[in-house]
C-alpha cells in the first residue's frame, strides 16, 4: 500500500478543521451559538456569509443595515486573510484533499494554470441573476459546507433526513472524482470560494518565491506548484492568482530549497 | 445451471436439523422474549373504620393554612404512619396536565404531602407524565419542581423512565398497560389531584389522576377504546394508597382546562380512591349548583361506578364515613 | 481535462439560467399546491424564499420541535426553508412557551422570521376528519378541547362532539398533536394564515 506523506501543518489544519465542525455541531446543544456557515447567530451576535448576502440583495433589491453589519465582520477578514476559509475551516473541500491524498505518492502531473478561471464567473453571473430575476437562489440548496452541516445537526436534532442526501450525495461523487483530480471543485466551480478569492484584495497571507533561492527557471522543479491543491501557478503567479490561495503552507513546506516566504510573515 | 444430487438420508438429517433449530429458538424465545410484568399488588384501603372507608374533608384558609390542612387532612384518617415507614418508596403524584397552575394542585399541597412522608421516614418522588405538554416543562411552570425540590423529594419526570408492560386481569376493556419502572417498584402512591370537572368523565379526581403513570401513546389508547372503563380498570392494578385532593380552589363549570375557579378552602384525604371521588364529585356540584354554574349528576359519573363495580372501593354512601373539620 | 472542465461549466451555468427560466415558465413547480404552514412572523412566501437562507437556526432553537425543513415535495424553491410539522411538535408560542419573544423569529439572523406579537399569530387551521373523529364514533374524547389554547376555536355540541371556528384557530397545532386516534383525526392547514408585510 502506497504510503501517504502528511506534513506538520496539514495536520494542524484536519484538527482545525475538526474543531469548527464540532464547535457548529455541539454550539447548540449548550445554547452557545446556532446555525451553519451560511449564517452563524450568537444571540446578539450574527455573522452572515457574503454569498447568502449578495443573493439576498439581489433577491429582495434591499440592502437592509441589519444584514451588512454582520457581513462586513466576514468580508474584513476575508480581504485580509484570502481563501482561508478553504483552507482551514470547510471540511468539505479537507475531504476532497485528503480523497486526493491517495494519488499524490507520485509527482502530481499537473501544474499550476495560468489560464484564468473565467467559467466560474459565467457560473456564478448566472447564479446572481437567477436570483435577482426568478428569485431562486441555487447556492442556497447547494453549498457544500451548509448542507453537510445542515444535514448533520437536523439529524442530531430530529432523528430525521432531508432533502440535503441528495446533495451530499453530490458530494459523495464529487469526492470520488478528487482521488485524481484533488479540489478541482473549489478551485473552479464553488459560487462561495468564486465570492472569496473576489474579494480577498489585500492577501496578507500569501506565499511567494524567493527567486535567487529557487533553483529551478527552466521548469525541473515545480513541487510548490505540483503541491498547491488550488492548482495556482506560484512560481509564476500575478496578484489575482495568488487570490486563489487557500493558506493550506504545502509549498511552503514542501520547497526542497525553502525558496518560498510567506509575505506578511517577512 | 446443473442440479446437486442430494441423497435422501441426506435430505432427512437436513430437515431434521431445521426442527431442531426451529425448536430450540421457540425455546429460547419463550424464556428471554420480555414479557408482561405481573400485575401490581394492590393494598387494601388502610384507612377504614367499622367496615366503612373514611373520608376527610378539612375546612381552613387556604392563604397561611395549607400545610395544617394537609397534615389535618391525613391524621384524621389515622395518620401517614399507617402507609409510610423507614425506608419505604414513596411516589407523589400530582395531577398537571398543562402548564397552566390552574389545573394542577397547588404547589403548597404536594410540599405538604412530601414533607409528611418524609417525616415518616419515607423517601419521596415526585413522579408524573403530562399528558398536554412537556413533563419537565409543566412540571416547573405550575412551580411543583421547585416546591418538591425545597421539601425534598426528588422530581422524575416520567417520560424520562423505562417503560414496562403490566397484565390487567381484572380488566374489561384494558387486558394490559405500560406503566414506569419506577412506578410499579413504589410501596406507596399517594395521588395529589386538584378537584376538578371534565368535558368527558364530568369530574377528573384521584381515579383519573392515575392516568398520569402511563405513556402519553397509553393515554391515547383508553381514549380509542373506552375512556371510563379503562380509568376503571387501570386503577385495579394502579390504585393510589392515599389520596389528597387540592380544593383549595376548585374548577367548576367546565374541565380540566378552562373552568371557573371557585374558592372552596378545603382539602380532602382518603384511603379510597373511589369514595374520595364519590364525595368530591357531590361537593363540587353542590358548590355548581350554589353559584348557579352549569352542573352534572354525580350518578352519571360512569367512572366511578364502574370503578366500584371492579372492586377498587365503594361508592356507596352508606358505606362511606365522613370526617368533617374546620380549622381554627 | 481544461476543455472538460469548461463544458461542465458551461452547463451549470446554462442550467442554473435554464432552471430559473424554468420556474416563471410553471415547468418546474416553484411551490406545492399549498403553501407550506410556517412558524409565526413568516415574511409573505414571495421572499420568505430569498430571505431564508437555509441556516437552520430555527430548527434547532424551537423548544417543541416543532420547525422542520420543507422538502422537495414542498417545492424546490421552498425546500429546507422551516414549516412546521404539528406531529413531530406543536408550536407553543400562543400558549405561553416561548415567553414573549418566539426564539425562531428571535434568532433568525436575517429577518425571514420576524417578532410578532401572540394577537398577531395566525400560521393557518386545524381541520377536522369528523369520519375519523373518536367523538364522532362515539367515543369519550375532547382532548383537543380540553388542549386547544384559543377560548373560541373548539366547542363541543350536547353529544360533547367538537365543533371547529377556523376564524378564531390560531393553527398552532397542539390539537393535531395530542390527537389520539389513529390515523390523526386532524390536520393543520395554511388556509387564512397570516405573514408579516416585507420591508418592515
Amino acid at each position: 500500500m502506497a504510503k501517504i506523506k502528511i506534513g506538520k501543518i496539514e495536520i494542524l489544519r484536519a484538527v482545525t478543521v475538526l474543531l469548527v465542525v464540532i464547535f457548529f455541531l455541539a454550539a447548540p446543544f449548550f445554547g452557545f451559538a446556532y446555525g451553519t456557515n451560511c449564517a452563524l447567530t450568537f444571540g446578539s451576535f450574527v455573522l452572515i456569509s457574503p454569498l447568502e448576502l449578495l443573493l439576498m440583495v439581489l433577491g429582495t433589491q434591499t440592502a437592509l443595515m441589519s444584514w451588512l453589519i454582520p457581513s462586513i465582520l466576514v468580508i474584513l477578514i476575508i480581504v485580509l486573510f484570502g481563501r482561508f476559509f478553504c483552507g482551514w475551516v470547510c471540511p468539505v473541500g479537507m475531504l476532497l484533499e485528503y480523497s486526493h491524498a491517495f494519488t499524490e505518492t507520485k509527482k502530481m502531473k499537473g501544474i499550476g494554470s495560468l489560464h484564468s478561471n473565467w467559467d466560474r464567473y459565467a457560473l456564478i453571473l448566472a447564479i446572481l441573476l437567477a436570483s435577482l430575476l426568478f428569485n431562486f437562489a441555487a447556492p442556497y440548496l447547494f453549498s457544500p459546507p451548509g448542507a453537510v452541516y445542515r444535514a448533520t445537526l437536523y439529524f442530531m436534532l430530529r432523528g430525521l433526513i432531508g432533502v440535503d442526501l441528495a446533495v451530499i450525495a453530490f458530494f459523495f461523487v464529487m469526492d470520488v472524482l478528487a482521488i485524481h483530480y484533488g479540489r478541482t471543485w473549489c478551485s473552479t466551480i464553488c459560487p462561495l470560494g468564486t465570492v472569496i478569492s473576489s474579494l480577498s484584495i489585500i492577501n496578507l497571507v500569501s506565499p511567494k518565491v524567493d527567486k535567487k533561492a529557487c533553483v529551478d527557471f527552466d521548469f525541473n522543479c515545480l513541487n510548490c506548484e505540483r503541491l498547491c491543491p488550488m492548482h495556482v501557478p506560484i512560481l509564476r503567479a500575478n496578484r489575482w492568482a495568488m487570490t486563489e490561495c487557500n493558506k493550506c503552507l504545502k509549498c511552503w513546506e514542501g520547497c526542497p530549497v525553502k525558496a518560498i516566504k510567506i509575505r506578511a510573515f517577512g | 445451471m446443473s442440479k446437486v444430487p442430494i441423497s435422501r438420508r441426506k435430505f432427512i438429517k437436513i430437515l431434521g436439523g431445521l426442527a431442531v433449530a426451529a425448536g430450540v429458538s421457540g425455546v429460547l424465545y419463550e424464556q428471554f422474549r420480555p414479557k408482561d410484568y405481573p400485575a401490581k399488588q394492590v393494598k387494601p384501603d388502610a384507612y377504614t373504620q367499622d367496615g366503612k372507608s373514611l373520608v376527610s374533608i378539612i375546612k381552613g384558609n387556604s392563604d397561611a393554612d395549607i400545610d395544617a390542612m394537609v397534615r389535618a387532612a391525613v391524621s384524621a384518617i389515622g395518620g401517614i404512619g399507617k402507609l409510610v415507614s423507614s425506608g419505604k418508596t414513596v411516589v407523589v403524584k400530582p395531577a398537571v396536565l398543562t402548564s397552566d397552575p390552574n389545573c394542577a394542585p397547588d404547589p403548597k399541597v404536594v410540599a405538604a404531602v412530601i414533607k409528611l412522608a418524609r417525616d415518616a421516614g419515607g423517601r419521596v418522588i415526585v413522579a408524573e407524565t403530562s399528558g398536554g405538554g412537556n413533563t419537565e416543562y409543566c412540571l416547573s411552570q405550575v412551580g411543583i419542581t421547585s416546591a418538591s425540590q425545597a421539601a425534598g423529594a426528588e422530581v422524575k419526570p416520567l417520560t424520562r423512565d423505562e417503560e414496562i408492560p403490566m397484565e390487567v386481569p381484572k380488566g374489561t376493556s384494558l387486558r394490559r398497560v405500560r406503566t414506569y419502572k419506577t412506578i410499579y417498584g413504589a410501596d406507596v402512591i399517594i395521588s395529589v389531584p386538584r378537584l376538578k370537572r371534565h368535558g368527558n368523565t364530568a369530574v377528573t379526581i384521584s381515579l383519573k389522576n392515575m392516568m398520569g403513570v402511563i405513556p402519553q401513546a397509553e393515554m391515547g389508547r383508553f381514549h380509542n377504546t373506552s375512556l371510563s372503563q379503562c380509568i376503571a380498570d387501570l386503577n385495579t392494578v394502579l390504585k393510589p394508597d392515599l389520596t389528597v385532593v387540592d380544593a383549595t380552589y376548585a374548577m367548576a363549570g367546565a374541565g380540566p382546562t378552562g373552568g371557573t375557579m371557585v374558592r372552596m378552602d378545603t382539602v380532602m384525604a382518603s384511603g379510597d380512591a373511589v369514595a374520595i371521588d364519590r364525595v368530591g364529585a357531590q361537593r363540587l356540584q353542590e358548590i355548581e349548583q350554589q353559584r348557579g354554574i352549569p352542573s352534572f349528576k354525580v350518578a352519571d359519573v360512569t367512572h366511578i361506578s364502574a370503578a366500584a363495580t371492579l372492586g377498587v372501593g365503594t361508592n356507596d354512601l352508606s358505606k362511606i364515613s365522613i370526617i368533617e373539620r374546620t380549622l381554627e | 481535462m481544461r476543455v472538460t472542465r469548461r463544458e461542465f461549466l458551461r452547463l451549470l451555468a446554462e442550467g442554473a439560467v435554464a432552471l430559473g427560466f424554468l420556474r416563471i415558465s410553471s415547468l418546474v413547480p416553484s411551490g406545492s399546491l399549498t403553501e407550506v404552514v410556517r412558524p409565526p412572523g413568516s415574511v409573505e412566501e414571495e421572499f420568505f424564499n430569498t430571505l431564508c437562507v437555509r441556516c437552520g437556526v430555527c430548527v434547532e432553537v424551537c423548544p417543541t420541535n416543532a420547525i422542520v425543513f420543507a422538502d422537495y415535495m414542498d417545492g424546490v424553491e421552498a425546500a429546507n426553508t422551516p414549516k412546521i410539522n404539528p406531529i413531530i411538535g406543536p408550536c407553543e408560542f400562543y400558549r405561553g412557551r416561548c415567553d414573549t419573544e418566539m426564539k425562531c423569529g428571535k434568532f433568525c439572523p436575517t429577518g425571514a422570521l420576524q417578532l410578532i406579537s401572540k394577537n398577531g399569530v395566525k400560521m393557518g387551521t386545524a381541520l377536522l376528519n369528523q369520519g375519523i373523529c373518536l367523538a364522532y364514533l362515539g367515543k369519550e374524547c375532547v382532548v383537543c378541547d380540553e388542549l386547544c389554547p384559543v377560548p373560541d376555536a373548539i366547542t363541543l355540541d350536547e353529544q360533547k362532539r367538537p365543533h371547529f371556528h377556523s376564524d378564531n384557530c390560531v393553527g398552532c397545532g397542539i390539537c393535531v398533536h395530542y390527537c389520539p386516534a389513529q390515523p390523526k383525526a386532524l390536520t393543520l392547514s395554511s388556509t387564512g394564515a397570516r405573514r408579516v408585510r416585507w420591508p418592515r
